[in-house]
């Protein structure tokens, strides 16, 4: 199951870089690794939190309710990140204020929330939150590093114009490689299967 | 009645979280005052220094800072940007303006760059106010803060007008 999960979120279901969920804050923040990891740090603290209480809260949720109950309770784990960063890491939350306000609205959360913990149980809920938020941190803290590094040598990587070349490049690069392993996956087993 | 239990679940956890969030404020509410403080106290050391080094710069006196010519001041004004209110602190030497910073605003990041203390805001006191134009894209908030320097430069050369004629 962990390496299913580790699998899919991480790589062939990454909600950020083949979902291409949560692009906003993605693109917005990702000027540098600091502000990458703060974001990435918060978003992962937003959605095990709130996957964990969504998956324990399961059974008592009436459907009607079930959406407004969702945001409610991401809105409540995103407002605690805010203060503890405000309190904790204040030059880097002055960075990122915003967009750390707005992963409310991030439809990734909302998405796996709706999807996952609000269907399985605990354990599997957790587990879940915490692959997905390693596979998002990952593109984000990755495309941070990739565009602070090629910063130097090109200015535009750091404009809004720039960081939609720069992911748009990057996802090429990742589809080329997801596509290469899965075409030597299948081929591997083809002639597994013929052997047999 | 039956109809009332979704509402009554949801009110119900939404009085819990609440719970919850006040605790953390209470937890993180002196950490953020003291943050904010002493960001601001970072930012009007910045501009006492800018003082020190036109005073040094100007090689003046003591005798001299106490005439009305070179009378330290720094002031605090609010005014509106795009966000919500920005707090701007000026140092003023007599009728001259010596820098200017914003303590608090609530713009957008990134559009607010300007305001950060090396890039566009510094301009102020190193350049005539006529040659410092405001930033395309963060225009209303650039175009506020040059606002308000403006008035209160032009409430000091009053000032200054009304000091002298004192003397």
């Amino acid at each position: 199951m962990l390496k299913q999960l580790l699998t899919q979120n991480l790589w062939s279901q990454n909600v950020a870089a083949v979902q291409l969920l949560g692009l906003c804050p993605l693109l917005a923040v990702s000027t540098s690794i600091e502000t990458a990891s703060g974001l990435a740090v918060a978003s992962a603290f937003v959605l095990v939190g709130s996957a964990a209480l969504i998956s324990l809260l399961r059974h008592f949720i009436p459907d009607v309710v079930r959406l407004p109950m969702f945001v409610l309770v991401i809105a409540t784990f995103t407002t605690i990140a805010v203060m503890i960063m405000e309190a904790l890491a204040f030059s880097l939350y002055m960075q990122i204020a915003l967009f750390m306000q707005i992963i409310v609205t991030n439809c990734m959360i909302l998405g796996r929330i709706n999807q996952v913990a609000s269907q399985q149980k605990f354990s599997i809920a957790v587990l879940d939150a915490v692959t997905t938020s390693a596979g998002f941190a990952a593109v984000l803290v990755g495309f941070g590093a990739v565009r602070e590094l090629a910063s130097h040598v090109l200015p535009l990587t750091l404009d809004p114009a720039g960081a939609f070349l720069t992911f748009g490049l990057l996802l090429a690069v990742f589809q080329f490689i997801n596509l290469h392993t899965k075409e030597t996956f299948e081929s591997e087993s083809r002639a597994d299967a013929d052997v047999h | 009645m039956k109809s009332l239990a979704p509402i009554f679940i949801l009110a119900l956890t939404a009085g819990i979280l609440g719970g919850l969030l006040a605790v953390t404020a209470h937890y993180t509410k002196p950490l953020i005052e003291q943050n904010r403080s002493e960001a601001v106290a970072a930012e009007l050391e910045e501009l006492q220094e800018l003082i020190r080094a036109r005073i040094k710069s100007l090689e003046l006196t003591a005798r001299q800072l106490e005439s009305c010519e070179y009378q330290i001041e720094i002031t605090q004004e609010t005014t509106k940007g795009y966000g919500g209110n920005m707090e701007i602190a000026m140092a003023f030497l007599g009728e001259s303006l010596v820098g200017a910073r914003v303590l608090s605003h609530r713009e957008t990041p990134g559009f607010a760059d300007a305001l950060d203390p090396d890039a566009w805001i510094s301009a102020f006191g190193t350049k005539p106010l006529s040659g410092i134009d405001t930033v395309s894209r963060a225009t209303i908030t650039t175009r506020a803060v040059l606002e308000t320097v403006n008035q209160r430069v032009a409430y000091q050369v009053e000032w200054l007008q009304l000091c002298l004629l004192d003397v």
